[in-house]
């Protein structure tokens, strides 16, 4: 099995089956185009730092094996579930900038299975929560004054699901 | 020390979008109350669709405020990504101010160039004791096309979906005995309904739909070109008679869906006239009409309702609405042959009939329902591919489930429903964890036996070999497919 190597934007250089980094779109292409051989060179991945790239690396381990999602996944909205498998809602018990860092990378990268665990974590976070609990959650400041809380709350009436 | 708080978390707009796409609408608008950016950011899920009710604690001048003025909230920002807009009105007390209601609402719309779908419930005022409430909403629909009109000359809109929804048990006795005029709503666009009630529907002035079916008001010069296969269907009274418009003001946009929902009080005394609107307010998209809901209850303990059937050179056909959608109450209760023969007259060419649960459907038993069910089937031996039907069991079934592969058999045998490919029986399920009745489906896909679904293997006993459809072509699947919430129920669906 062949090894690549990845250059985080801090300069580290990690070494990963190519099987596993293809989990990235992006770096799947990128080593199309290049015709396969980047046994000697590392690729640069600048908006990923070492650490991230490590967590991120960790889960194409994981799910190296997944079969490709569906193409027509979201076809369906209604359908859409927050439920996670229980390796994946491990793997994302980090503090909040790690959380949003994986999200940012599998971003990047065009990891649309590790993207879309991302999401449905933060969604978790804000699911069922008061306003006020929710800003607790991402340590936010209400920035609205009285008199607009009380607009918005004559505008939310207009609102229908 | 406490942390510096982050305005919002570190993501694109696009990302965040992503993640409150996986949240229900009621956590997206709590979301949107939690800081300026983030309102910012989900402002356009939040009112994608507009529900303007009456009564409300805002007043209209509140409502164009907050639309209308980049100084006043942030709202004037999404106008163009709303798509959808209800207007309710509940128990206005009066003809004046129901008049005002809809005259100010509907003056409304046009601050939403995306407007897709408009739903209009009226609730609360009680024109059938005059004898003619379904006049009253046809005046109501066409004084608002008027206007929509002239707010979209040119027909340079995008409305392509419509529901209206009347309630007439709410408070009914209000206003008996008054006096009542209908004079306020001529600026509406109300031309005399109750006066020209009593004249011939035929030859009234205005306009007319013509010999061809379609209206002489705004006609298009090739309205007709792509008008496909019409004469392989009979010709009907529709089509053989001039059917006068009357008062009724043509809808001006190619509407594609349209689900009218009524619910009458009903009287030993009163009969129910039309009891299938005739649809004269959307006589110029007979083209355009694709998708017909019509969900008729009727209040008054157990007593029928008495139908009037309506003549059959006084109705319009729809050739092209492919998708019939009724309510199983009425398909049962009212007068089978009369009101199918209807039915089959004003949508000639169905494809796919759903049949929605009401609040009746426990009270027929499933050889009953089977048997209405093959009536209905049989009126589109020619187009009919796929219907959608009710199986509720809340007493028990009796019915041998491996019947019902039977039965499709004789339908499709005896009537020659060559095309009918899928039969989905809707039921429900009893959810042991939680003790709540979960509905659930049961689905039949024209002789293989193959289970799918969420509940794999929950059926597998009982399926094998035993619903074997005769025809080696066609096969019978079994599976929990769908749930009845994710279904369209009451006859709409707000579009997301």
């Amino acid at each position: 099995m062949s090894t690549i190597k990845l250059l985080s934007s801090d300069n580290a250089e990690l070494a990963v089956d190519k099987e596993v980094a293809e989990r990235s779109i992006l770096i799947k292409n990128m080593l199309e185009d290049v015709g396969g051989d980047m046994s000697d060179q590392a690729i640069p991945i600048p908006n990923v730092n070492e650490a991230v790239l490590r967590k991120v690396i960790e889960w194409c381990e994981h799910h190296k094996s997944d079969p490709p999602p569906p193409a027509d996944e979201d076809s369906d909205s209604r359908k859409k579930s927050t439920d996670i498998e229980e390796w994946d809602q491990k793997f994302m018990q980090v503090d909040q900038e790690m959380l949003f860092e994986i999200i940012l990378a599998a971003n990047y990268l065009d990891i649309k299975p590790l993207l879309d665990v991302g999401c449905k974590t933060v969604a978790n976070m804000i699911k069922g929560k008061s306003p006020e609990e929710i800003r607790k959650t991402f340590n936010i400041q209400n920035d609205f004054t009285p008199e607009e809380e009380d607009q918005i709350r004559r505008e939310n009436e207009w609102a229908e699901e | 020390m406490a942390a510096e708080p982050s305005t919002v978390p570190p993501l694109p707009t696009e990302l965040l979008l992503s993640i409150l796409s996986y949240l229900p609408f009621h956590d997206i608008r709590t979301f949107s109350t939690c800081s300026k950016a983030f309102r910012s950011t989900s402002l356009a899920l939040v009112f994608r669709n507009l529900k303007f009710s009456h009564p409300a604690s805002t007043s209209i001048a509140d409502i164009r405020r907050a639309f209308e003025d980049p100084q006043h909230g942030s709202l004037h920002h999404i106008c163009g990504r709303v798509r959808h807009v209800t207007l309710h009105s509940h128990n206005i007390k009066g003809l004046e101010e129901i008049v005002t209601y809809f005259r100010t609402r509907v003056a409304l719309l046009p601050l939403f160039p995306g407007l897709t779908s408009l739903m209009i419930t009226r609730a609360g005022l009680y024109p059938h004791m005059l004898g003619w409430l379904e006049g009253f909403d046809d005046s109501i629909i066409s004084a608002i096309w008027r206007m929509l009109e002239e707010a979209w000359p040119g027909r340079h809109t995008l409305l392509r979906k419509v529901a209206f929804k009347t309630l007439d048990y709410v408070h009914q006795d209000r206003l008996r005995g008054q006096e009542l005029s209908v004079e306020s709503l001529r600026f509406l666009g109300w031309d005399g309904y109750y006066n020209s009630q009593k004249q011939q529907r035929a030859g009234e002035a205005g306009g007319s739909i013509t010999a061809d079916g379609y209206g002489d008001r705004n006609r298009g010069e090739d309205e007709d070109e792509d008008y496909e296969e019409r004469d392989e269907v009979e010709e009907t009274g529709a089509n053989k008679h001039a059917i006068g418009l009357g008062h009724i003001y043509p809808c001006p946009a190619p509407i594609e869906e349209a689900y009218i929902n009524r619910d009458y009080v009903t009287s030993r005394q009163r009969i129910i006239e039309r009891p299938i609107p005739d649809l004269l307010y959307l006589a110029n998209c007979r083209q355009s009409l694709k998708t017909v809901g019509i969900w008729i209850n009727t209040f008054n303990g157990n007593m029928t309702p008495q139908w009037a059937a309506t003549p059959a050179e006084d109705y319009l056909a729809f050739y092209n609405v492919r998708d019939l959608r009724i309510n199983m109450g009425f398909f049962m209760q009212s007068f089978p042959e009369q009101y199918l023969d209807e039915l089959a007259r004003r949508f000639p060419k169905v494809e796919k009939v759903v049949i929605y649960h009401d609040y009746r459907c426990h009270e027929y038993i499933e050889g009953e329902r089977m048997y209405r069910y093959g009536s209905l089937m049989k009126l589109w031996p020619k187009t009919l591919k796929e219907a959608r039907l009710p199986w509720l069991t809340y007493f028990g079934s009796s019915y041998e489930t491996r019947s019902m592969g039977a039965t499709i058999n004789v339908w499709i045998d005896e009537h020659s429903l060559n095309k009918l490919k899928r039969v989905v029986f809707v039921r429900e399920i009893v959810q042991e964890e939680s003790g709540f009745d979960m509905p659930d489906e049961l689905e039949a896909i024209g002789c293989d036996v193959v289970i799918e679904g969420e509940d794999e293997g929950r059926w597998e006993d009982e399926v094998k070999d035993e619903y074997k459809l005769r025809s080696s072509d066609r096969k019978l699947v079994w599976g929990g497919l769908y749930r009845i919430p994710q279904l369209e129920l009451d006859g709409y669906v707000v579009p997301r």
